[in-house]
């Protein structure tokens, strides 16, 4: 057990040397080898200043205020935490209603359990913010919640996300209405028109009936993508493609559906028919956000399948972008997180390399400028006196 | 010695199937190229052209230029530069119409809607996808608009849509709401999930009408009972148990109106004449659709001016056809019996979307009675005429979209097929191009 | 072991590919192969492989002619060897004949030469082809309900799925340890495929090269932990005692032969040498091969008096159905070719009993013959296990499978490899200590569900294994990744680097690491004179997350090109 001796130790010495988190002060810089911007691209020799929680500046030749604690992170990128774009994470098998397939007020956030395992793994994956979302079981799921995987809990929360619907065959059972995607598309015309009628109306249904917002909606691969054009089309409404992993074979169709796609998971089983989609659509000029299914599948698929997607024509930019901004644009907190600028949340993770290198480690995530994860020493070269 | 003859046995399988592969492989490579450079004007120069199935023009060229058919002579001479196809034992005719098929439609629970027996406010073309592989086969065939008619679960279905079978996704829609289907016989009772009666294993929404065929009438006869009260201005007696929805009611005062057409889906004479009796009861004008037994009811159809839409033709049922024996009295002379009897009589493939299924179809015909003219029209004007879209297709006209077919021979011969097929003025399947030329 | 790497036969044909069969296989799997319909089938696929590549897919083989590629020298790029010459940095690299005839530095530019390609790698990186240790890429992937040891991989090998072969070489992927489908306890034999000649993918298979033992999967059979182990643990003894049962069996026959020629006069002599004989070591070494199968057409034997010996035996080879003796009746010449113990397998016992059994009858009732043991395909597989000549790929993934598999190894004194090794890290001493190679799936966590045998997955394993001192690490593409795993091997062997795995050790891990653990070490895995020119050139470091793959060799050929290269 050298391994796990070594291991201990090694947990031991971080704790004891650690520099206390930005949490506990007000300011707090990092001056790292490099970080990767909004648009992927690699600042060199930056500094990275945080204050209260947010940026409060970042760029390569900044000078560091006096009295000021300074981090010392030279070997080191910096990347933004990562947001993955729809999870289920710490309340998996529990979100369908027996009796009722829409239930268009419903909250994902009245099920948000900061205190689940899922969401330590997540922090771990590098994944700082999440968007729950009711489940594919749904018809008409509700309100999406945006939340954050780490930090003080009352600072979790950063509000509702999209409205979610599913037009999934598992949404579809004969012990309730509707039984089908014919019925499901007429339901949905009666209530829109219903929702149109009442303009006082200001839930997220109704904004979303009023194409005032875009609402997530989970497909099987392409089935159905077509005829949801149309129908968006017709009531002029809005959508996000959920699991939309075969539309490049639908291409024309999913042109239509320019509030973007959330593809995935990729895992290394998945068929170059799936994989090459992120990089197709991305080519038409499509917002591609990625995610992991958490936790059906870990959250480490998130930054893998941005891997994926690149060895299958996906650019660096948007590989970064598919698992960072984009995301956290679609679910509506693009002035929070999910890129590295002035002004938003200090959420990032610190990595031995390149973010989006697998050979890079995760050494460090930070949230709201709270350092919430500290990686295990890795295992040591073997020692030549065994020899 | 045995090996040799199997290899030269299997050599000869394979040489066909290497053909068919480069064939249709060449197929695909031309029609995407093809339609790249629509802008050329193709000249196509064939032994006879079919204006209508009674307008002959032979030889015939037709020059298609912008999508647009420019003209259609014996001989046509042009200076500028165009494709020209010669094709000296070709047939052209108008682009073939199923008025009834179930392309691009799965049934099923996820498709098709079991809530309710009477459901005219939900529309197929929500459902269907239109990418699918029923609609490219059925172009490769000549088929080139298309009927998409609902699942027959329900006693009053949804609403079925007319389409065209390629091109590009926002222009493939021609009518959307083109009928609403009611079905008599068993399928409304068993179809995907069986209707209940009560029982100790306590109630859903299938425990429901009809599990009979007095019941499938009874919910019929309740659906326009109650939309004619509501059509009055008055509220029916009984609401609740089996009575048609809120939602259905003003698309079932449509249908009362003629405002959308209506369609009955009944195949033996039982049924059939059910459909009748309830059409005389409502004032309702319909068109059959199926008709196995339509032979045995010539007179009470003819007497109503009742189209039939009829098929598939088959050797013996299968599937829900033979679940239900509604299609055990099938006979091949059917189609020429109706014709010659002067009932309106439009063929159909169904749900069969096999390759060559309706230009089968009028083959079939043909082998027992039908004149190939007759055959024409009952794929051609007669469905374009009972789809009320005759000025879009089902004939051939100088300055309309080019929506036809060139046949390598006379059409609906087994041994004849679809060389080249535009539909709505695009080139979508071209056999003519081979690989590498 | 035998040299595996013999096995490819680079340009032979379809219809010769169990050739090289072992004996004892061709009888255990007589009527699987060569049978008309087979030939049907290959003829048929030989066909539509024709077609397409006439109509032309992504990458068919270029200029290759049966009598070998032409050479071509690839010069420039950093060359990483996976040998004792390391990385060389501004490296050449010269295919010819197939195999790799120069790997150095590149002192001089190559000057152009009719008929040989250059290619100018400089920027890029030339690695070995990889390999997929531990894959089941175009395996059908149901069940196998009573899993066998006789059963083989290649029986489930879909040649046809030729995209899936297709998209793991344009990954760099050349060659594969195929596994045998789902099952637990003793499931088959894997076998190694090499990606040359997709429309000739049998030509480059080799036969059964290990065994596949799984524990703790309990797909099927036994439905507690303690059952599956002593079902695994029981076939290894069974086994063991089956050969057992024929050794002795070999040795009362060979007794019984001597007293018949010799009479009782030399019976006490002969105990003397009898006792001698069992005090020496047991035999060793690889099977020796029997004589090759004839090809084309066998004649049926209408009449056996006709036909030579070697005729016969070949004959029986082909026909024989354990626990029936064709020949108990008919004649038969006395000069019986096997005399060598060496050659008394159990596959020619009919044979020997065919001479015992005439002899019965001449010689009266004094001798009784000694019973011949019943012959067993799954046994005589296993029972090559237990001889070292076929390695056991172990797969096991708690720690606790692990020290069993680890124990049985130990009992049996197996040449065995761990599989999976999942939690193998907890156990990283004992797993050190045994001396074992290990071969790791995908290194990606479960999900949060998941509390299945991988329940104890840490990314950290390959690297931990390492500093724990387990020499041999292997990556592979591992039973999740189904049919399309092995295109993303180099991004699996990235994860482990990124977990804190030497970067050398995991190139090594999915090129001659992965080699050693198939047993094609001795042919593939590195880029060293004389070894099979399987080449991959990439556009920069393999596990760099932009990398692309933009040619690959296999065999000196080019099979692969990228688009606008």
């Amino acid at each position: 057990m050298r391994f796990w001796q070594r291991q201990l130790a090694s947990i031991v010495v971080v704790a004891a040397t650690g520099v206390g988190a930005a949490g506990a002060q007000d300011r707090l810089a990092i001056r790292v080898g490099a970080y990767l911007d909004a648009d992927g691209k690699r600042i060199e020799n930056a500094v990275l200043i945080i204050s209260k929680g947010r940026i409060e500046d970042i760029g390569s030749e900044l000078s560091i205020p006096t009295g000021v604690d300074v981090l010392d992170r030279r070997d080191a990128v910096l990347g933004p935490g990562l947001v993955d774009a729809h999870v289920a994470m710490g309340a998996m098998g529990r979100t369908r209603d027996a009796a009722n397939a829409a239930e268009p007020n419903a909250d994902a956030a009245a099920l948000f359990n900061p205190n689940h395992e899922d969401f330590a793994r997540a922090v771990k994956s590098g994944v700082t913010t999440v968007v729950l979302a009711p489940s594919e079981q749904q018809f008409v799921g509700g309100v999406t919640a945006v939340v954050k995987t780490g930090g003080a809990i009352a600072k979790r929360k950063l509000g509702a996300g999209p409205l979610k619907l599913s037009l999934t065959s598992s949404a579809f059972t004969l012990s309730r209405t509707p039984t089908s995607l014919e019925g499901a598309f007429a339901e949905l015309r009666s209530m829109i028109a219903a929702a149109k009628d009442d303009t006082k109306d200001d839930s997220a249904f109704a904004k979303w009936a009023r194409g005032d917002s875009a609402a997530y909606v989970e497909i099987n691969d392409d089935a159905g993508l077509t005829a949801l054009a149309e129908f968006a089309r017709e009531q002029g409404v809005r959508c996000v493609i959920v699991h939309g992993n075969l539309a490049a074979e639908r291409l024309d169709a999913s042109k239509r559906f320019g509030d973007g796609f959330i593809l995935g998971t990729y895992e290394f089983s998945d068929p170059r028919r799936y994989t090459r989609t992120p990089a197709i659509l991305a080519e038409a000029g499509l917002p591609v956000a990625l995610t992991s299914n958490a936790p059906r599948f870990s959250t480490d698929w998130l930054r893998i399948g941005a891997a994926i997607a690149m060895r299958q024509g996906l650019s660096r930019s948007d590989a970064l972008k598919s698992i960072s901004s984009t995301p956290a644009t679609i679910a509506g907190v693009p002035k929070r997180v999910g890129a590295l600028a002035r002004g938003m949340d200090a959420d990032f993770v610190v990595y031995s390399g390149d973010p989006l290198d697998l050979r890079s480690r995760i050494l460090e995530v930070f949230i709201n400028g709270e350092r919430v994860y500290v990686a295990d020493e890795p295992p040591a070269k073997p020692e030549d006196d065994d020899a | 010695m045995m090996i040799t003859n199997l290899a030269n046995q299997r050599g000869v399988f394979g040489v066909r199937r290497m053909w068919t592969l480069a064939l249709a492989m060449a197929a695909f490579v031309t029609a995407s190229s093809a339609m790249a450079d629509d802008a050329t004007p193709i000249l196509i120069r064939a032994k006879k052209i079919y204006l209508s199935p009674e307008r002959v023009v032979s030889p015939g060229a037709i020059l298609v230029r912008d999508g647009k058919i420019d003209r259609i002579d014996e001989t046509i001479e042009i200076a500028d530069e165009v494709r020209v196809v010669n094709l000296e034992a070709a047939t052209i005719t108008a682009g073939l119409i199923d008025a009834n098929t179930n392309a691009g439609y799965r049934f099923g629970y996820h498709d098709a809607e079991h809530a309710s027996e009477c459901i005219p406010e939900m529309r197929v073309l929500d459902t269907i996808d239109l990418e699918s592989n029923d609609f490219r086969r059925l172009a490769q065939a000549g088929v080139t608009t298309v009927y998409v008619s609902p699942d027959s679960a329900s006693v009053i279905g949804a609403q079925g849509t007319i389409v065209r079978t390629a091109g590009p996704v926002e222009a493939r829609v021609v009518q959307e709401t083109a009928g609403v289907k009611a079905t008599l016989g068993r399928e409304p009772i068993f179809k995907a999930s069986f209707n209940r009666t009560p029982s100790q294993f306590g109630t859903s929404f299938l425990t429901r009408r009809p599990t009979t065929r007095m019941g499938l009438v009874w919910v019929f006869r309740k659906s326009f009972h109650d939309a004619q009260t509501f059509a009055r201005g008055e509220t029916p007696g009984t609401r609740g148990e089996g009575s048609p929805s809120d939602a259905a009611i003003p698309n079932l005062i449509r249908i009362l109106n003629n405002e959308i057409p209506f369609r009955i889906q009944a195949r033996s004479q039982l049924d059939i004449l059910t459909a009748i009796r309830l059409s005389h009861e409502f004032n309702l004008k319909f068109v059959l659709e199926e008709g196995t037994d339509a032979y045995r009811c010539i007179d009470e159809l003819k007497a109503d001016n009742i189209p039939v839409i009829y098929g598939p033709i088959f050797d013996y049922p299968i599937g829900f056809r033979a679940g239900t024996g509604e299609s055990d009295r099938f006979r091949y002379s059917a189609p020429a019996e109706l014709v010659n009897a002067g009932v309106t009589l439009a063929l159909s493939a169904g749900d069969i979307t096999g390759e060559g299924a309706l230009p089968m179809q009028a083959g079939y015909a043909m082998r027992l009675g039908l004149t190939r003219e007759q055959a024409l029209a009952a794929v051609t004007t007669i469905p374009a005429g009972l789809l009320n879209i005759s000025d879009l297709a089902g004939s051939l006209d100088a300055g309309r979209a080019a929506d036809l077919v060139v046949w390598s021979g006379e059409p609906f011969e087994a041994t004849t097929r679809a060389e080249m097929v535009f539909i709505n003025g695009r080139l979508v399947s071209d056999r003519t191009v081979k690989k590498g030329s | 072991m035998r040299p595996l790497g013999l096995i490819f036969r680079g340009g032979g044909k379809s219809a010769t590919f169990l050739g090289g069969l072992a004996p004892n296989e061709v009888v255990g799997l007589s009527g699987k192969v060569s049978t008309p319909r087979m030939r049907r089938t290959l003829i048929q696929a030989f066909t539509i492989l024709a077609v397409c590549a006439v109509v032309g897919p992504a990458d068919t083989a270029r200029g290759q002619d049966r009598k070998g590629p032409g050479p071509v020298v690839i010069s420039g790029g950093t060359i990483w060897t996976g040998a004792d010459s390391g990385v060389i940095d501004h490296g050449v690299l010269v295919l010819r004949k197939g195999k790799i005839s120069r790997v150095g530095e590149a002192n001089r530019p190559t000057p152009p030469a009719p008929g040989i390609e250059t290619i100018d790698a400089t920027g890029k990186y030339v690695t070995p082809g990889l390999i997929d240790a531990w894959t089941m890429l175009g395996i059908d992937p149901g069940g196998s309900i009573g899993a066998a040891a006789s059963q083989n991989a290649a029986d489930a090998l879909d040649v046809f799925a030729t995209d899936v072969f297709s998209d793991a070489r344009s990954a760099g992927v050349t060659s594969l340890c195929v596994e045998p489908p789902a099952g637990s306890g003793v499931v088959g034999t894997a076998i190694v495929v090499r990606l040359a000649d997709l429309n000739d993918l049998r030509s480059t298979t080799t036969e059964s090269t290990s065994l596949v033992a799984r524990l703790g999967l309990g797909v099927r059979g036994p439905i507690s932990r303690l059952g599956e182990i002593k079902g695994l643990h029981d076939a290894f003894e069974q086994a063991a005692a089956y050969r057992e049962s024929w050794d002795d069996y070999r040795e009362k026959l060979e007794e019984y032969e001597k007293k018949l020629k010799d009479g009782e006069t030399v019976k006490l002599k002969k105990d003397e040498e009898k006792k001698e004989e069992k005090a020496a070591p047991r035999r060793r070494g690889p099977a020796p091969r029997g004589r090759g199968r004839r090809r084309g057409p066998r004649p049926r034997p209408s009449n056996f008096a006709s036909m030579s010996d070697s005729e016969i035996l070949a004959w029986l080879a082909d026909t024989h159905v354990p626990g029936e003796d064709p020949l108990e009746d008919e004649k038969h010449s006395e000069d019986e070719t096997p005399t060598a113990p060496d050659q008394k397998k159990p596959e020619k016992g009919d044979g020997d009993k065919k001479d015992g059994d005439k002899k019965d009858k001449k010689e009266g009732d004094e001798l009784s013959k000694p019973e011949r043991p019943a012959y067993d395909a799954d046994q005589e597989i296993i029972v090559r296990a237990l001889k070292r000549e076929l390695p056991v790929r172990f797969e096991a993934h708690r720690p606790g499978d692990i020290a069993f598999a680890l124990k049985i190894i130990d009992e049996f004194h197996l040449d065995a490899t761990i599989i999976g090794a999942t939690g193998a890290y907890r156990a990283a001493e004992r797993v050190a200590e045994a001396g074992v190679p290990v071969v790791f799936g995908q290194l990606t966590g479960a999900g949060g569900f998941d509390r299945s045998h991988t329940a104890d997955f840490d990314a950290q394993a390959p690297a931990a294994l390492a500093a724990d001192g387990v020499s041999t690490i292997v990556i592979g593409s591992g039973r999740k990744g189904g049919n399309a795993g092995s295109q993303y091997l180099t991004q699996n062997a990235a994860i482990a680097v990124g977990r804190g795995l030497d970067e050398d050790a995991a190139m090594r891990a999915i090129t001659i690491d992965a080699a050693k653990v198939c047993g094609v070490a001795d042919t593939l895995g590195s880029l060293e004179k004389g070894k099979l020119a399987d080449v991959v050139i990439w556009s920069g470091h393999p596990l760099a997350p932009d990398s692309v793959v933009e040619r690959v060799y296999v065999g000196g050929v080019e099979v692969y090109r990228r688009a606008g290269n």
